[in-house]
């Protein structure tokens, strides 16, 4: 819809009611059923006659397939079907087989699928099947997968390198000659960086819950994700069949953090089984399932160089990237890894001119994916720990430093970014503040370092997906029945962040109601509206503007309604606490209650139901990567985060007892949860910069588990203060913009800032375990005992 | 091989057959439907699986069925008591100490099992009984504000009292 209809009729801020209220009457709409345990997750889904669907893997990195004898599983009583290769002949997202056929391309590719009475049953049955390998030559490094004659990782003769059609972008942002902004530098930072491989690991295992229904040709999908449109379209895609025959319906999600915006092997395969035993199929993946299939973060290698005038300000930036893409993703589902890596580049300062290079390359490892800041964790540690040094070696204050090239609100960038609201320096201001880093500064002993980062990220990844009307990507309906109760018919997709509250909320709000006056309709495929999915910071931005203007829809025809009876302008009437009020000068005695508006809007309207519609879109493209032009998002937010620690020289652990976070987060709207995701996004941070690695040999991971995978504990956080009470977007909804995702991208460089002014250390690379800071002291002793010699 | 096993299970007595390798997760969930209580590793990891078995927390997935004969197991459906939700559940929703919920009813039972015994624990204490249950959303800080808060209410109404 235009985005500016009904503009008129939106809620005021003086008249806010539930935005930003910290009272009670702003609820948790799923409270009672997590606390009680009756909220029901994927894998709680359960009938009589249901089976259970297994699935064996591959213990190779790259091998041709042979043969498979599932001969002996498929007698063995309470079996019920085996499926491999050859019964999904069609590929997902173009390079994924859901049971491979020929070959396989990483330890844990799904081979065979077996479907029993009980786990058990199908866990012996696997045991059962002889699957004859032909070992081949697997590659495990990008640099070694990028050069001539390298083998080919998937098989499918894309003959570039292992890069695939869409995952190498190259571009320059000019607004100057790049060239020339090198050759006038005072200086200019050299530097390479290394990440590592993490994983998402939410507490709940990806799940599938299917029934078939031979009569309609219909299945009835009850899937743990983010993306079930995008299930609807996969699974539609993989039976070659419309999608009206797939009713995906996305229950409570137990956490996905990127790793449920996919379409997991078990769904396919669950699926096909409930059509062949025409019983329900459950299949609930593994914790080793888990870590060994999940798309986690791409271990990346940064090069930059950065220009700086003699004041510090940053002339121009080149940047090279190589992703480790592991054996999947060559084309839809993972080019926007490339793209955003680039984009992240350019953030959160003013640069005018930019060139960079990334490739996604494939070796035969798990995907790399989509995980809570998408490569923005990995590229802004490189790029803020760049500007760090940067600063030392011009012997600028590093938050000085960073505020010199600082966005600023309106700045349009060369590449065609348009940052609307933009408090990046006031978060840096008020980190140093709370730091009380002027004076401290001066202060500081030995193994003691105060360390800050600046990091932005989008409100709101608006290139669709999946093809969509003008871009739309979240349609929402808001129906009020005689009675004056209102449903919400939205698939905005809550994976526990919350958006089924903020949804309510918002709707109560701009139609003066309590949240319980609002039902949200439990969504599905075929229950609400088309959501593209929560993934790239788009739900609460670009989702609740639609749901904003579904319940303004419906509370702009109620108005005209009354305004006719009262020969009032219906934009100088409102509804404000269950009550439609007159705010034309001399009639503002006019009242009427709610319950009597929506009856009479009712009759007027001949006994229809009021029915408000909403959708939202930012039109975008991709050009910016390719070197032209173009806004990716339709806001922006800047984070800094900020860190005290100490670092025990002896055994290389850091102890970290305070963590300052300033999010400009526009308008929160639930500041408790705004709050919660902040936290999170520090857990979130800290895992990846101290605690968390995926180890591997030779493909196999080493520790899928959470016992060698280690999380933060209750017992490693440290002590969290955060702000973000930062003026309002124009655009967000109530003036609201991202938080929770780019909110992890600041936590490991400011870890690894604060070890550097403690130790002096160089760091390059993540994670910053203790083995990795002991290893950095000694190499820093012998050099200096060397120098000293 | 199968046998009757005879516990009490939120206060009911219950019998059931079960095979001797059954866990007493999948009891809990898959034959007697009670599935607030979580799988998130079956490796005794992460703590989503929590009950109390004759007041200690225990995670579920690692001990067998035939193990709680005869004793008194209490999951999360079952701490609410005469039609109200008990003061950690209430503090939960109070604090907003769950976002996705999974390791919710894990947590709870942990935090019952400490405040059952110990009716003012430090920050400390507490963080030390939920060190076995991952949560991979909040950060802990509201849940560890949750329970403490919950630990004042308990004692201004009397809760820690007439526990189970």
């Amino acid at each position: 819809m235009n985005r500016f209809a009904d503009k008129e009729y939106f809620r005021k801020p003086e008249d806010f009611r539930l935005i930003s209220s910290t009272e009670s009457k702003y609820t948790h709409v799923d409270a009672y059923e997590k606390v009680t345990g009756k909220a029901k997750y994927a894998g709680d889904f359960m009938a009589p006659d249901m089976l259970v669907a297994k699935v064996k893997h591959s213990p190779y990195a790259r091998a041709k397939i042979l043969s498979i004898d599932t001969s002996k599983a498929e007698a063995m009583p309470g079996v019920k079907a085996v499926l491999t290769g050859k019964d999904f002949p069609v590929r997902i997202t173009e390079d994924i087989e859901i049971l491979c056929q020929g070959q396989v391309r990483m330890v844990g590719d799904p081979v065979v699928a077996v479907c029993a009475i009980d786990e058990e049953t199908a866990e012996n049955a696997l045991d059962l099947i002889d699957v004859e390998y032909e070992p081949m030559q697997a590659i495990f490094d990008p640099l070694e997968a990028i050069k001539d004659g390298a083998p080919d990782v998937q098989g499918y003769g894309y003959d570039n390198h292992n890069i695939g059609p869409t995952c190498h972008q190259v571009g320059t942002n000019d607004g100057k000659d790049i060239d020339e902004e090198f050759a006038k530098a005072a200086y200019v930072q050299h530097a390479d960086f290394k990440t590592h491989r993490i994983q998402h690991a939410p507490i709940e295992p990806h799940a599938t819950f299917a029934t078939y229904d031979p009569e309609k040709d219909e299945w009835t999908v009850y899937q743990s994700t983010t993306m079930s449109f995008g299930d609807q379209f996969w699974l539609a895609h993989g039976f070659q069949k419309d999608v009206s025959h797939f009713h995906v319906i996305r229950p409570y999600v137990g956490g996905a953090f990127g790793s449920k915006s996919n379409w997991p092997y078990s769904e396919f395969i669950a699926c096909e089984f409930a059509r062949r035993t025409l019983r329900p199929v459950r299949f609930v993946q593994t914790r080793e399932e888990e870590f060994q299939t999940m798309h986690g973060r791409h271990p990346f290698l940064i090069h930059i160089d950065t220009a700086f005038d003699e004041n510090g300000k940053i002339l121009a930036k080149k940047a090279d990237q190589i992703l480790d893409g592991g054996a999947y993703g060559v084309s839809h589902s993972q080019f926007a890894a490339v793209n955003l890596s680039a984009l992240w580049c350019a953030f959160p300062y003013k640069i005018d001119a930019i060139n960079f290079r990334s490739r996604r390359v494939l070796t035969n490892t798990a995907e790399g994916g989509a995980m809570r800041g998408y490569t923005a964790c990995q590229v802004q540690f490189a790029h803020d720990l760049n500007m760090q040094y940067a600063s030392e070696a011009m012997g600028i204050d590093p938050v000085e430093f960073r505020k010199i090239s600082a966005m600023e609100p309106g700045y349009h960038s060369p590449a065609g970014l348009v940052v609307t609201s933009c408090a990046f320096k006031e978060t840096l201001d008020d980190a140093a503040k709370f730091m009380n880093w002027e004076e401290r500064k001066h202060t500081m002993k030995r193994g003691e370092g105060i360390g800050f980062a600046g990091t932005a990220f989008v409100s709101g990844t608006a290139s669709p997906v999946l093809d969509s009307p003008n871009q739309a990507q979240t349609n929402a309906t808001v129906r009020v029945d005689l009675h004056g109760v209102v449903s919400l018919y939205s698939n905005c997709h809550d994976n526990g962040q919350g958006a089924d509250t903020v949804m309510t909320a918002i709707v109560a709000e701009e139609l003066g109601l309590d949240m319980n006056e609002v039902k949200l309709i439990q969504p599905s495929t075929f229950d609400a509206g088309y959501d593209s999915g929560a993934y790239g910071s788009r739900v609460t931005f670009l989702g609740g503007n639609a749901v904003r203007r579904a319940a303004v829809d419906a509370k702009r025809q109620i108005l005209e309604v009354i305004g006719a009876k009262w020969s009032v302008e219906p934009h100088l009437l409102d509804i404000v606490d269950h009550k439609i009020i007159c705010r034309d000068l001399g009639k503002t005695n006019l009242e009427m209650s709610w319950k009597d508006a929506v009856y009479a809007t009712m009759t007027t309207k001949g006994g229809d139901e009021v029915i408000g519609i909403g959708s939202y879109y930012h039109r975008t493209n991709n050009q910016q990567f390719q070197g032209k032009p173009s806004n990716y998002a339709p806001s922006y937010v800047f984070s800094t985060g900020a860190c005290h620690l100490t670092v025990d020289e002896e055994t290389g652990q850091i102890n970290i007892d305070e963590f300052f976070f300033a999010h400009d987060c526009g308008r929160a709207l639930n500041k408790r949860a705004v709050e919660a995701q902040l936290e999170g996004s520090i857990y979130s941070g800290l895992g990846y910069a101290v605690y968390e690695e995926l180890k591997l040999k030779d493909g196999r991971m080493l520790n899928p588990n959470f016992r060698d995978y280690r999380m933060v504990t209750a017992l490693d956080m440290p002590h969290i203060t955060t702000k973000f009470d930062y003026p309002p977007d124009p655009e967000g909804p109530f003036g609201a913009k991202e938080c929770g995702e780019g909110t992890t991208a600041p936590i490991a460089p400011a870890i690894a800032n604060a070890i550097h002014m403690a130790t002096g250390l160089h760091i390059t690379e993540l994670p910053l375990d203790p083995e990795r800071i002991w290893r950095l002291l000694q190499q820093q002793k012998a050099e200096q005992a060397a120098a000293n010699a | 091989m199968k046998k009757i096993l005879s516990f009490t299970l939120n206060g009911e007595p219950v019998q059931v057959i079960c095979e001797d390798n059954r866990s007493l997760l999948d009891l809990i969930r898959d034959d007697l439907g009670l599935t607030g209580t979580k799988k998130g590793c079956e490796e005794a990891e992460c703590g989503a699986c929590t009950v109390m078995i004759d007041g200690r927390p225990v995670n579920s997935c690692a001990t067998l069925a035939r193990e709680v004969e005869g004793c008194d197991v209490v999951t999360v459906e079952g701490i609410a008591q005469n039609g109200m939700l008990h003061p950690i559940q209430k503090q939960f929703i109070e604090k907003w100490a769950f976002q996705c919920g999974y390791c919710t009813p894990g947590m709870i039972m942990s935090a019952k099992a400490l405040l059952d015994k110990n009716p003012h624990p430090t920050e400390l204490e507490i963080r030390e009984a939920i060190e076995g249950n991952l949560c991979r959303c909040t950060g802990y800080v509201k849940i560890v504000e949750a329970i403490q808060a919950a630990a004042e209410e308990m004692e201004q109404e009397g809760w820690g009292e007439n526990a189970q």
